[in-house]
């Protein structure tokens, strides 16, 4: 019997050997690049890489009867590196991924328009040089368990960012003698790091199940920041600023469910706590030598609360009719104060905000043949509190928010041959606030904000192809009451409600086709804003607020199977936008791949991108890519 | 003999179900073990050996019968009639549809019903058909192309030249949408902060707006504006921050700033909150 035992253990040993499968794919290459124009531009957009080898893929798999193990990475020749992958064994699973990309900062001082300050100066120039790029690296670990009526699972992770940016504002500030101070763009250097864990649990039974988070996270952020001070005359002296920022944050995710065949009840509540110590500082860099402390930030210190609990209902009437009714309420509390000294001056600075929210949610969902309908109603109404004071500068009030959003939604997937998704929605938003003291500072007052949307698209099936189209529209409306402000600036100005819009629209249109060994899929669209401030304008000259883009996309892809061996692919696009932002984006790429035997592919790849601009022209480039790589799979 | 065979078969997977461990693994040594569909479809059991599917499919009947239904009396007589066929599924409400998948998945996420996709017409509206049948792995799917089949516009958007890296893989629509589960009852805010930890504060002098939500300002999916702002210039700030005898705002007079072409953010540049001045403008006091 035992020997049975053992003959039978080892058949079925072989078996699992024999159905497990262990596949590895490699993609690497080599890239060559020619570029004219702005290089920081082209890297921002991402149009063509950094010159050098890559490795675009490497997967592993290995698949068994008991066991799964899958990993993926790629680095690419511009500095990005993605890692993911799984491994699984019986009840335990283990997630993994990693991401760390470079991104590039495209304005560099003396190639931007700022403030009419020519020629720019050196000292200014210099703060910012070379190709300013910043790296963002996160990624988690989550391990878990399946325990048979529940799951336990903790997840580890982290963000990481440093390097380089550029700041896009060029700021204006005063000299101790009211002459005003113009900072040009400069060069920040971000230092910020975070790590978080979470527990989750989950229990379920047939009909209940709960689940529980928590988690911690600790972050610090740093950032220094030098900026040129520009006087009216030229270059004063160099601005030195440092931030900083050291946060904790828990949180607590608490949600419970029961569910018969009818009817599913749930309940969840959430709760975070965060606590922060801010603090900063500012001097000036002479430039016969030495420094000169300017404004710091000391005894910062910061709470943030917040707590909303909810309960829900979804119900099924009918077999094709379900509705869902839910609440919640939310309370949220905010405070952060600190101790800003400018030379011989002290400051307080303080900032409480309190905000009570009821939230009340109706879904209503109905299947009629093969269309089905969705209607939601969603209303929020508020109380917030805030009271922040600097100085002499203090404001405090207290608001009554309310919204109401509803949205109408149907499906059609057999009408006139397409299937349709069509919606319609509206939202409604006010704050009414109560001023309770107002010195020398400012607030907007009541404020009314509709906005209405309206959308569908189409799809269907055309031969060996398919046809898709869709377009959507929207209006949100601002209606802006004067704002309060103490004490009043020029008494012969009486300010009056004010309105403005907010119109977009956007339509796309794509068609795809298989034929032989041929496949094509092209798309167009088109895109609309315009921001049309209705107020009277005393000096439109000076300062005209009207806005509008109109963009236009086209794009296509063509891949052919020429034959068993060669495989030919082509992609362009080309992407406009015009009015505001006038410029336009052409990018291309043509693939070659030829199978050698049975597991290698080698590839070619060209690519073309081009930038013009017409407000710009300091950014506009060309670059053209060439890649050579091959491809190797072991099955 | 058809008929001994099938009950047989019906036996060993009931067994095999009972015993996970090792007893059963007897009956899948035996050849026992394996569904009573795999001898008459082998070409779909064989094809989901390279899916997610494929240990469950391979063991538990109730793989298939989670939407074709019980298969007893179709295994003995061979006869199709009593199965749920295509047709008979096409015609069945979205719960019952969702239901097919959740008696598995439902573990996974059990708030489906309340998630926005549960109006989908089911599960295998967005997890294609064939991924079931014909060895199409759902995990190795984009997600945004699963995505864009329904939501085209927003597709649309990742082609402007300010976006998420979604084209270039570093992410998916579900590295910040959870598809399966109501959205999160703190908004999109936690969300973007997950990544964009340094604009999450607090800050001693909070923005409102960016309390409130980071669309207030940015289109995350895609902008032809720096930052993936909403708007290029000023006009974003003043939807807000308005009033008739602009330039002027609040008590201050903007005229000449705002008439050099300049932008709100270059002064009040701490636009996601300040620790040091509530007017988010740092070095406005030098």
């Amino acid at each position: 019997m035992r020997r049975f035992l053992l003959v039978m253990l080892a058949t079925t040993a072989a078996g699992w050997a024999q159905e497990g499968s262990t596949t590895w794919q490699l993609t690497i290459g080599g890239q060559g690049v020619a570029y004219s124009g702005n290089r920081l531009q082209q890297l921002e957009l991402g149009l063509g890489q950094r010159p050098g080898a890559f490795l675009e893929n490497l997967r592993y798999e290995q698949t068994g009867e008991r066991e799964t193990l899958r990993l993926s990475a790629t680095a690419l020749s511009d500095g990005s590196v993605r890692l993911f992958g799984n491994w699984q064994r019986g009840p335990w699973q283990i997630w993994y991924q990693g991401t760390s990309l470079v991104a590039y900062s495209v304005i560099r001082p003396g190639e931007e328009r700022y403030w009419q300050v020519k020629p720019w100066p050196d000292a200014a120039v210099r703060t910012a040089t070379g190709e300013p790029s910043s790296r963002w690296s996160w990624g988690n670990v989550e391990v878990s368990r399946d325990l048979g009526l529940g799951r336990l699972s903790l997840t580890l992770g982290g963000r990481y960012r440093n390097g380089e940016r550029v700041p896009e504002f060029g700021e204006v500030g005063f000299a101790a003698n009211g002459s005003p101070i113009f900072f040009p763009t400069g060069l920040c250097e971000p230092d910020s790091q975070s790590r978080y864990g979470e527990l989750r649990g989950s229990l379920w039974r047939e009909k209940t199940s709960l689940e529980v988070r928590a988690g911690a996270e600790s972050a610090n952020d740093r950032e220094i920041c030098r900026l040129a001070a520009m006087g009216p005359t030229g270059y004063l002296d160099s601005n030195l600023s440092r931030f900083r920022n050291e946060v904790t944050h828990q949180w607590v995710d608490l949600a419970w469910q029961v569910r018969t065949s009818a009817l599913q009840v749930s309940m969840a509540g959430s709760g975070h706590w965060q606590e922060n110590t801010p603090g900063g500082g500012d001097w000036r860099e002479l430039p016969q030598g030495g420094v000169r402390p300017g404004w710091t930030l000391s005894q910062g210190d910061g709470r943030d609360r917040r707590a909303v609990a909810s309960v829900g209902m979804v119900w099924w009437p009918w077999e094709k009719v379900q509705v869902a009714v839910g609440v919640a309420g939310e309370s949220s509390y905010q405070w952060g104060e600190g101790d800003w000294q400018d030379r011989a001056r002290s400051t307080s600075v303080r900032q409480r905000r309190d905000v009570e929210r009821q939230r009340a949610r109706l879904e209503v969902r109905g299947k009629l043949g093969t269309a089905s309908v969705r209607l939601v109603a969603d209303g929020v109404s508020g109380d917030a509190k805030l009271t922040r004071s600097f100085g002499r500068q203090l404001v405090s009030w207290e608001a009554d928010q309310k919204e109401w959003r509803s949205r109408l939604e149907v499906a059609a997937p057999r009408w006139l041959g397409f299937s349709w998704r069509g919606w319609v929605s509206a939202r409604k938003w006010s704050e009414d606030p109560t001023l309770r003291e107002l010195e020398w500072g400012y607030l907007p007052a009541p404020d009314r904000v509709r906005d209405y949307a309206a959308g569908f698209s189409a799809r269907r099936t055309l031969g060996n192809g398919f046809l898709g189209f869709g377009a959507s529209a929207s209006r949100v409306a601002s209606d802006l009451d004067p704002p309060y402000f103490e004490p009043i600036y020029d008494p012969t100005q009486v300010p009056t409600r004010t309105e403005a819009d907010l119109f977009q629209e956007r339509a796309t249109l794509t068609y795809g086709l298989m034929a032989g060994a041929h496949q094509l899929t092209a798309e167009l669209g088109y895109l609309r804003t315009r921001y049309d401030f209705q107020a009277s304008r005393p000096f439109p000259e000076l300062a005209p607020v009207g806005e509008e883009l109109t963009g236009f996309v086209a794009a296509a892809t063509w891949e052919w199977n020429w034959s068993e061996k060669l495989f030919f692919s082509a992609f362009g696009e080309w992407v406009a936008s015009r009015q505001v932002v006038h410029n336009q984006v052409v990018t291309g790429r043509m693939d070659v791949a030829y199978r050698v035997g049975h597991a290698m592919r080698l590839f070619g790849r060209f690519g073309y991108g081009d930038l013009t601009w017409r407000h710009a022209r300091s950014r506009e480039f060309t670059g053209k890519s060439v890649a050579l790589g091959l491809q190797w799979r072991s099955q | 003999m058809g008929t001994l065979r099938g009950r047989l078969r019906h036996l060993s997977a009931a067994l095999a179900r009972a015993w996970p461990m090792v007893p059963g693994l007897w009956f899948v040594a035996l050849g026992w073990g394996q569904v009573p569909c795999q001898s008459c479809h082998e070409e779909v059991l064989q094809a989901l050996r390279d899916t997610p599917h494929a240990r469950v499919a391979a063991r538990d009947v109730a793989f298939c019968e989670s939407c074709h239904g019980d298969t007893k009396a179709h295994v003995e007589s061979g006869d199709p009639a009593g199965l749920v066929g295509k047709q008979a599924l096409a015609s069945w409400g979205w719960q019952k549809k969702a239901q097919a998948c959740l008696s598995c998945h439902g573990r996974q996420w059990p708030q489906y019903a309340a998630s926005s996709h549960a109006a989908a017409d089911a599960c295998w509206q967005c997890h294609a058909v064939q991924a079931l049948h014909f060895g199409e792995r759902v995990a190795l799917r984009q997600s945004s192309e699963l995505c864009g089949q329904c939501h085209r516009d927003v597709m649309g958007s990742f082609r402007l030249p300010y976006r998420h890296p979604l084209a270039e893989g570093f992410m998916t629509c579900v590295s910040c949408h959870a598809v399966h589960e109501p959205a999160p009852l703190e908004g999109e805010r936690r969300t973007c902060v997950k990544c964009h930890r340094e604009q999450a504060g607090p800050f001693v002098f909070s923005h409102a707006p960016a309390q409130e939500g980071c669309v207030s300002c940015h289109a995350p999916h895609g902008s032809a504006h720096r930052g993936m702002l909403k708007g290029f210039g000023n006009g974003l700030c003043l939807s807000c921050h308005t009033q008739s005898n602009f330039p002027a705002v609040g008590k201050v007079p903007h005229n000449y700033w705002l008439g050099g072409g300049g932008r709100c953010w270059d002064c009040h540049s701490q636009v996601h909150g300040s620790n040091v001045t509530p007017d988010l403008n740092p070095r406005g006091r030098r």
